[in-house]
């Protein structure tokens, strides 16, 4: 890991309120699918740099795919091709490939993603091609996007939305039953993440959970991003964001 | 040497406590957790020194909940202290932190005068250089803070500790004292070496949609650089007032505003919030100090000391 500026290669808007921006990767490190950098802006506010997870990595560029909620993401927003930024990354603990492809022959994995927890999921399904059967469940409050991002890399695609506009109407709990696979890996709100580990944990199949907090340092300095597990409060930046389903206990 | 070419390489050397810092800067408590994550950015060895994670005589989990809520300019922190305990600290974590600095200060908090005995006395017996003693932290219920509210209590405190005290005996302050300058007399008068200040500011965040606040505990501490103008202004406060080194905190983010707290007074300054914000900070605050030093001609940060 690192903290340096970047050059921004690119910045658009794929869907209303979602951006996708590529920068130059002139550093080069090793990146796992499921870590994320720190990243802000050269303006003064706001203080702290905001986590976005790594959405690809290819041809020495770093692409996030990030939605606009308040000032840190807006100020991402607003860069244009050429603008720097400073990034500190890659941070975290990611997934854990082997791990997770075991010793099964091609294993049945589902990624289950909710909104913009989708994020993680194109480095993740690009890293798995080959290596294992991969499925995606997606669920949006409308309108669907970056799925043709991953078309290339998953073998078959549920999509839910709530409102109804597109695929199955409602949660994307609703679109795939976890007996049909050998592990699920969830990204997405903590109601939806607290209710695959459910499903999971009924139907006996491993699940993996990318976790979110609030994050200062990003670093595993400050502990302020902990979440409760049964080995403890974790930091999110530093232990996670990855955890095995088992171990984290949602506060109700 | 010419006076111009010793002034092209000014020394940023301080004494305290009879221990040499390289230079003034130093990592503040709970922000860079054992100084084992600098690492990936810095050798921590370039820094005046670094001080731990608060420790607690046992181990706490921490605060439940949201523990960070970032204002204009500012961070609110309710941690709670969260840390492996004295014990796991002396056995396990300090055998791999030892070497990493010659100013290693380990800052020790607690809940009631026998825990911070105690705790002290297992610390201080131990390879650390110096102990900070925290009687400032806002968010532990019944202890902590509330030692460093009301001058009596704070005399109290560091009167109990002192005798366990077997390294020098940093006090930090709390700037939501009743009346800081005399807390800092007091604590002086129990043999403290020298002071920190400050630290976090008591404040409140509210959800206006949940209708409840933020955090768990109510208020949080505030850092960053929204707190700078009244930090500086107490550290010179209290830098006036007593003969023993003060160390100034609170929203130091260049080496200009570490040159304005050793105007003020301090003899060494620690750096917090500004270090999470990007951490390769400190050393280019201490090279700020150095460029500003060479251009103004300043050869000793003595030149400038308590200036104003
Ligand atoms: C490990 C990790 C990876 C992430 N990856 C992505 C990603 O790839 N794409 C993406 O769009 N978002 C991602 N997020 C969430 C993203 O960091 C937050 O949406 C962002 O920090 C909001 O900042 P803001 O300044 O725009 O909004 P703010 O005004 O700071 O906050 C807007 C809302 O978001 C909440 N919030 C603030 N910070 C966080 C946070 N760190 N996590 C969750 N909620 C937060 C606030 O409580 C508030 O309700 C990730 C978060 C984590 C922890
Ligand atoms: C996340 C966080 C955790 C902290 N933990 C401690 C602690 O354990 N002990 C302590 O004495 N001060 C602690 N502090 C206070 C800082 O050491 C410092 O006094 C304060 O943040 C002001 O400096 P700053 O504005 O440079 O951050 C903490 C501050 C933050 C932001
Ligand atoms: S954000 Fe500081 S420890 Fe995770």
């Amino acid at each position: 890991m690192t903290t340096d500026l970047y050059t921004v290669i690119s910045n658009k808007q794929v869907a209303p309120s979602i951006f996708s921006m590529t920068v130059k990767d002139h550093l080069n490190l090793p990146v796992q699918p499921g870590q994320f950098h720190m990243l802000k802006t050269l303006a003064a506010e706001p203080l702290l740099p905001r986590p976005l997870s790594i959405n690809d990595v290819e041809n020495e560029t770093l692409t996030f795919l990030y939605e606009v909620k308040g000032d840190g993401t807006k100020n991402l927003a607003a860069l244009t091709t050429g603008q720097q930024l400073r990034i500190t990354g890659p941070l975290g603990q990611g997934f854990n490939i082997d791990g997770i492809v075991g010793n099964a022959r091609l294993p049945k994995v589902l990624l289950v993603a909710g909104g913009i927890g989708i994020a993680p999921f194109k480095y993740l399904a690009r890293s798995l091609a080959k290596k294992a059967t991969v499925s995606l469940a997606a669920g949006f409050r409308s309108n669907p996007y970056a799925i043709d991002d991953l078309k290339e890399f998953v073998d078959d695609i549920k999509i839910a939305t709530e409102d109804g506009s597109y695929g199955v109407e409602g949660r994307v709990t609703l679109v795939f039953n976890p007996v049909d696979f050998d592990v699920v890996i969830a990204c997405g709100p903590t109601p939806m993440m607290r209710a695959v580990k459910e499903m999971c944990k009924q139907a006996k199949v491993k699940c993996i959970l990318s976790m979110e907090a609030r994050m200062a340092c990003g670093i595993g300095a400050c502990l302020g991003c902990t979440i409760r597990t049964t080995k403890g409060m974790l930091r999110v930046c530093a232990d996670g964001p990855v955890f095995d389903a088992n171990e984290v206990i949602f506060n109700d | 040497m010419t006076k111009e070419s010793l002034a092209q390489v000014p020394d940023l050397s301080v004494d305290l406590c009879k221990i040499t810092l390289k230079n003034p800067v130093i990592a503040a408590s709970g922000t860079c957790g054992f100084g084992l994550e600098l690492m990936h950015f810095y050798h921590p060895s370039v820094l005046g020194g670094f001080s731990t994670k608060g420790l607690t005589l046992y181990p706490r989990p921490g605060n439940h909940g949201i523990r960070l809520h970032e204002t204009r300019a500012g961070l609110m922190n309710s941690i709670g202290l969260q840390n492996p305990g004295t014990e796991v600290f002396v056995k396990e974590i300090l055998p791999k932190i030892r070497g990493l600095t010659n100013c290693l200060i380990a800052n020790v908090g607690g809940s009631d005068f026998d825990d911070y005995i105690e705790a002290v006395e297992m610390v201080s017996a131990a390879d650390v250089d110096m102990i900070e003693l925290n009687i400032s932290c806002p968010n532990v219920k019944c202890g902590g803070m509330a030692f460093g509210i009301r001058t009596q209590d704070a005399a109290a405190i560091v009167k109990a500790v002192r005798p366990a005290c077997k390294k020098p005996l940093m006090v930090k302050l709390s700037p939501n004292a009743h009346d800081l300058v005399e807390v800092a007399l007091a604590v002086q008068d129990e043999g403290a070496d020298c002071l920190s200040l400050v630290n976090t500011f008591s404040a409140l965040a509210i959800d206006v949609y949940t209708r409840k606040p933020v955090f768990n505990n109510v208020t949080a501490g505030l850092s960053g650089p929204a707190i700078k103008p009244i930090a500086l202004r107490m550290t010179r406060d209290v830098a006036k007032a007593v003969q023993i080194p003060v160390v100034g905190m609170g929203g130091i983010e260049t080496g200009i505003d570490a040159i304005e707290f050793i105007m003020a007074g301090a003899t060494a300054v620690q750096v917090g919030t500004a270090g999470m914000v990007q951490p390769d900070i400190l050393p280019k605050i201490i090279d700020e100090m150095a460029q500003f030093m060479a251009s103004q001609g300043i050869s000793n940060l003595k030149e400038i000391q308590g200036i104003i």
